[in-house]
């Protein structure tokens, strides 16, 4: 009875302060793009291709790509950005490009790969991460984030860097799984990162977060593909895992 | 018995099995976020549950514009849980998820623009808390030295106090054990975890008294309790390996060294410790109390955390830092916790092996009516001991209702001594009245067994409980030893020799069964009923040899004997519960019906005592807040003559000191009052602590003294109905000046005893009090110094009915000044001065002050400081002594004894920690 009558005090007061504004705004609808860099030097040192040193020291350090989130509620769709204006020669570039739809309600997605020369649709449930939550924070793209550790693909360790002020649970490629819009992403072991750059407002149509009617090319499960891919490239050497990786993300 | 039980036992596991499938062990969690400073509810707050082990994020939610968030279907068990928003302060908070049951937890979230403002009241939050009966320190609020150990620590938290023997006193009792993470950490010596444990891998620090197991069970306090000091690590600590590793050495023969390694994967756990040395620093026995029929000692708190321990192990190795030991003790410890925790098994194996010489003195003055004695003793010995124990225990925990835990113990002593002893006694005129030499060997062999079994089980309806401890303990102890002795008597000095071999065997048995059943009867108020059988067996065969000139063959009759004695108990017992909010209130009495058999097998003959006991206890508890709280509380507890009270075994070691047995001995009656009461403030870092209690016995036992001309003493155990009580005070004072950052303390603890005994068939009636006043004070100037100043002023004062005339008045003061200088280089000076300042007396004439003074320059190594070269000079002054004072009714003895003096060592320490504090290798390619 108290506590009713406590609950009922407490929601009249609330409403008396109606000079407030809550200050604090979230995110529901954003256009969010992300710079995605590899360390390619790193990759082609591991993998031993070390007698073209004449031409990697006109390589850059990185590979730079960029991608574009575009959400609106609980669904998003990650496809290519803007053209990085780097000078790569064609056979360094990525070779899988996908986008991808989310829809975390459902715990979905549909991503559409086009990995070298054949093209997969995948639709699967999202992959799930045990993400490790810790205290220590840092700004991307004037958003705080907090940083979160995880593990992908069975051994690689992932840091991810999420905002709360961003309410999809979702992130860059298929990562997901924190209370907030992921901004950053690191995974050591592959030489990669995926970093915010600029978030803005543009309005975001229903049907721009819908996946196509129309899907051309196979329609297969995410564990069923790796396995036909992992069979097609096991004779690739150290590039096969690198590729592997990426296939699955 | 354990397999009439076992069909019971089933089938409630049966039931627990059905329980958990019919409702399901899901709870859920629900809660409201409100803003601090305005009453606004908080929307699209992220609500975060973790796993606390690892922090593994295993479900969030956004609260809604309500405030509302809620979890259905959660696992049972505890969850961290973390509620972050860009406006407000993070709110962390360990929530625990019951079957079947709602947690509710409402939050008032803190502005981070006012969270800044109270950081540093933020840091303190909760440095002292009070949890039921468990008085929890927040390690990290007070601020140690880099590698301080455990010891260090505990000196800084208020109400609690470690003396030079390492012995630790919390709010005015002494710590009888310590625990880590709940568990016993190596049985016999404390010592091992505060010396040797760093500070900053402890958590948490809490304090509670705990009774023994079946006390625990039927809820009726037998008036025996332990003060027990459980120390939390922290979790990161629990992941990898730490410890250290330390060599020291002094001319002509000092040496310290002990090492140390915790190692942890998961949930698994390794210790190991060796303590090697001869400076009497180290390896510290305390006094453990025999109590058979509590070996196994688990306890089930509230919060599902089980902790367990055993006692089975007596203290028989000196203890009492007399002497010059040499010391070799290694331990082991290793627990698991499997299957989601629900399986956890504890192993613990000790030995210790030492050496100690030792030469002691005491002066005793005895008081007669009109005359009074002189005793001179002085007392030379050598002994060497082995005492190795291993003790086991698994704690099963089948479903979230029942718990089930066998514990197992087993333990061997070996001890040999050699003792010399003279002693004269003269009266009043300095005539001579008798005079004793005596020499003794000995060898005892003991083993001793223990086993047990408790189980608790809870009920779907609330504060339903079923209690069940099972114990079986044993021991058998063969001595054999060779007695010879000279005494003189009076003035005609006659003399009497005795040149004997004595072979003792001991064997004791106990077997116990303890049950308990409570019954919520309203939704406030619990009705509990317990019923306990305990059968103790206990075997004595003791016999005297005097030699026919070759060998020790020819059995002499009057001091040798062979008894048994079983004596059987059982107790009904009632009590109730009734518990609001604020306060609470226990109250419940149990009968107890004795019989006791002795039988003595050299003339054949039995003899049945029959005794019915009452014991009952009240207690109330009121609690302010979390910080603030008082308790009251009422035992009346019965105890038993013993067995050599009502007729002893006949001795010839002593023959100016005889026992004499009273069949007549009635049970005597206790009655304890207990007031206590704390209070801390947070902000003021201030606290306080005020406890007193008054013991009133009826029937008390106490002896009745016949002493002949010629020193001869005969004495008796009686009752006397009235007269014998005492009462004691302990208070505490401790708060932090605001500017200066100076810690004052203030302790006190006054006490008085009446006690009432007959010598010469005279009713003498002694009144002693006395009064400790400690203030101290601390301060510290970071980077620079610290200092403390301990001082201690003990006033005691006895008078006695049979000399009203004389009255025994003195004064001990000990103060302490120790001051730690942190000079350039990474070097650190600590030196401690202590004075003990004794009043001489009329009957003590000698100087009795000391003054130690001890000093260590430390540098510190390396690059991460871990090693630590040190070198430290102890007792400089050569003073140290062995001495202790004490007056008790027509007693007043001082004893001194031989104590290791000033030495030097160089000591070498390596502080090892390899543990996963976070994982660092994130954002090695962190490509920015």
């Amino acid at each position: 009875m108290q506590n009713k009558l406590f609950k009922y005090i407490f929601t009249i007061c609330i409403f008396c302060s109606t000079n407030y504004i809550i200050a604090q705004k979230f995110i529901n609808t954003a256009r969010v793009e992300y710079e995605r860099k590899t360390y390619i030097k790193k990759i082609l040192q591991e993998s031993g291709d070390n007698d073209n040193s004449e031409w990697m020291a006109r390589l850059p350090d990185y590979r730079t790509e960029y991608f574009d989130l575009y959400f609106s509620g609980n669904k998003s769709v990650y496809k290519t950005g803007k053209e990085s204006d780097q000078k790569i020669p064609e056979w360094m570039s990525a070779g899988i490009i996908s986008t991808v739809y989310t829809n975390t309600d459902s715990g979905t997605y549909f991503s559409q790969k086009q990995i070298y020369d054949q093209s997969y649709n995948i639709i699967d449930s999202l992959p799930h991460i045990d993400w490790k939550i810790t205290d220590d924070t840092r700004t991307i793209a004037g958003y705080t984030c907090r940083r979160a550790t995880g593990r992908v693909c069975d051994s690689l360790f992932v840091v991810a860097f999420y905002t709360e002020e961003i309410l999809l649970s979702g992130g860059p490629e298929t990562f997901n799984g924190l209370p907030g819009l992921i901004l950053g992403v690191v995974i050591p072991r592959m030489h990669m990162s995926w970093y915010a750059t600029k978030v803005d407002f543009p309005e975001i149509k229903p049907e721009q977060t819908t996946p196509p009617a129309t899907k051309k090319g196979k329609q297969i499960k995410l564990k069923a593909m790796l396995k036909e891919l992992k069979e097609s490239v096991n004779d690739w050497g150290n590039w096969k895992n690198t590729l592997l990786w990426q296939a699955a993300m | 018995m354990r397999t009439k039980h076992l069909p019971i036992l089933l089938s409630f596991l049966l039931i627990a099995t059905f329980a958990k499938g019919q409702f399901g062990d899901k709870g859920e969690l629900r809660g409201n976020l409100a803003d601090s400073t305005a009453a606004k509810y908080i929307e699209h707050a992220s609500v975060m549950l973790l796993r606390p082990a690892d922090s593994v994020l295993l479900k969030f939610v956004r609260s809604n514009s309500l405030g509302a968030f809620r979890f259905k279907n959660l696992d049972t068990g505890n969850y961290l849980i973390i509620i972050t928003h860009p406006t407000f302060a993070d709110y962390t908070e360990i929530v625990k998820v019951e079957a079947g049951d709602v947690t509710k937890l409402n939050t008032y979230m803190i502005q981070k623009t006012v969270a800044l403002k109270e950081f540093i009241f933020k840091q303190k939050k909760g440095a002292i808390v009070f949890k039921g009966d468990t008085i929890e320190y927040t390690a990290d609020s007070f601020k140690t030295k880099e590698f301080a150990t455990v010891e260090d620590l505990l000196k800084k938290l208020p109400g609690i106090q470690v003396d030079k023997n390492g012995v630790i006193t919390a709010h005015g009792e002494k710590v009888d054990k310590v625990l880590v993470d709940g568990e016993e950490f190596f049985s016999d010596d404390p010592t091992v975890a505060t010396k040797n444990l760093q500070a900053i891998t402890v958590d948490k620090v809490q304090v509670y008294d705990k009774e023994n197991a079946q006390s625990q069970a039927t809820g009726i306090s037998d008036g025996k309790k332990e003060k027990v000091l459980n120390l939390k690590l922290k979790e990161e600590y629990k992941k990898g390996m730490f410890g250290k590793v330390k060599a020291s050495g002094g001319l002509p023969k000092w040496y310290e060294n002990e090492a140390m390694i915790n190692a942890f994967k998961s949930k698994r756990k390794l210790s190991g410790y060796i303590i090697h040395s001869n400076t009497n620093r180290n390896s510290l026995d305390w006094e453990e109390q025999q109590s058979f029929g509590s070996n196994s000692n688990v306890s089930y708190s509230d919060d599902g955390s089980t902790t367990f321990y055993s006692n089975g192990s007596s203290q028989e190795i000196s203890n009492n830092n007399q002497g010059q030991p040499s010391n070799l003790s290694m331990g082991g410890h290793f627990s698991d916790k499997f299957k989601g925790d629900k399986h956890h098994l504890s192993l613990n194996l000790t030995s210790n092996s030492q050496i100690r010489r030792g030469v002691a003195s005491s002066t005793t003055r005895q008081l007669l009516a009109d005359s009074s004695f002189y005793n001179v003793q002085s007392d030379s010995f050598v002994s060497k001991g082995i005492k190795s124990n291993f003790d086991l225990s698994y704690t099963l925990k089948p479903d979230s209702f029942a718990t089930l835990t066998i514990t197992a113990n087993m333990g061997t002593l070996m001890l040999s001594k050699v003792d010399s002893f003279a002693s004269v006694s003269l009266n009043d005129d300095e005539v001579f009245v008798n005079q004793s030499i005596r020499s003794t060997a000995d060898d005892r062999n003991k083993n001793s067994y223990g086993g047990g079994l408790n189980y608790q089980r809870k009920f779907r309806k609330k504060d339903r409980l079923l209690y069940i401890v099972v114990g079986l303990n044993g021991s058998a102890e063969a001595q054999t030893g060779k007695l010879l002795s000279k005494n003189i008597l009076g003035l005609k000095k006659d003399t009497s020799a005795i040149d004997q071999k004595k072979d003792n065997n001991k064997w004791l048995s106990n077997a116990s069964f303890t049950s308990s059943f409570t019954e919520p009867i309203t939704k406030y108020l619990n009705l509990q009923v317990s019923y306990s059988y305990v059968n103790n067996q206990n075997s004595n065969t003791n016999n005297s040899y005097n030699s026919d000139g070759v060998s020790y063959n020819i059995l002499d009759p009057k001091y040798s004997n062979d008894f048994k004695f079983n004596i059987i108990t059982q107790s009904p017992g009632l009590t109730l519960k009734y518990k609001r909010k604020k306060w609470s209130l226990n109250a419940g009495a149990n009968l107890q019906a004795n019989n006791y058999i002795r039988t003595n097998r050299t003339i054949d003959s039995t003899v049945h005592y029959n005794f019915t006991n009452f014991q009952r206890m009240a207690r109330y508890e009121y609690k302010f807040s979390q910080f603030n709280g008082f308790k009251l509380s009422y035992n009346g507890y019965t105890q038993q003559p013993s067995i050599t009270q009502i007729q002893p075994l006949q001795n010839n070691l002593d023959p100016f000191n005889i026992q004499k047995g009273n069949e007549n001995l009635k049970p005597q009656v206790t009655n304890t009052f207990r007031i206590e009461s704390h209070s801390y403030k947070m902000i003021n870092d201030r606290s306080a602590h005020i406890s007193m209690g008054y013991n009133n016995t009826y029937n008390a036992f106490t002896s009745f003294d016949v002493i002949d001309e010629f020193g001869q003493r005969i004495s008796q155990t009686i009752n006397v109905a009235r007269g014998n009580y005492s009462f004691w005070s302990w208070m505490y004072y401790g708060f932090k000046l605001k500017k200066s950052g100076v810690k004052l303390k203030f302790s006190s603890n006054p006490s008085v005893n009446n006690y009432i005994n007959y010598i010469n068939g005279i009713k003498n009636q002694t009144l002693s009090s006395s009064i400790d006043i400690s203030p101290g004070l601390d301060y510290e100037k970071e980077d620079k110094y610290e200092v403390s100043f301990d001082f201690n002023f003990d006033y005691n004062s006895s008078r006695s009915s049979l000399n009203p005339d004389r009255k025994t008045q003195y004064w001990i003061q000990s103060h302490d000044i120790e001051l730690t200088v942190f000079l350039p280089r990474k070097l650190e000076l600590t030196t401690d001065f202590s004075a003990n300042i004794r009043q001489k007396t009329s009957d003590f004439t000698t100087n009795n002050n000391m003054f130690i003074w001890n000093m260590s320059v430390e540098r510190k190594m390396f690059k991460k400081e871990n090693f630590k070269l040190s070198f430290i000079v102890r007792d400089i002054l050569n003073q140290n002594t062995g001495f202790s004072r004490s007056v008790s009714s027509n007693y007043l003895t001082e004893s001194r004894y031989n104590v290791i003096k000033r030495y030097w060592l160089v000591s070498i320490l390596w502080n090892f920690n390899k543990t996963a504090k976070a994982p660092n290798n994130g954002e090695v390619e962190d490509a920015k």
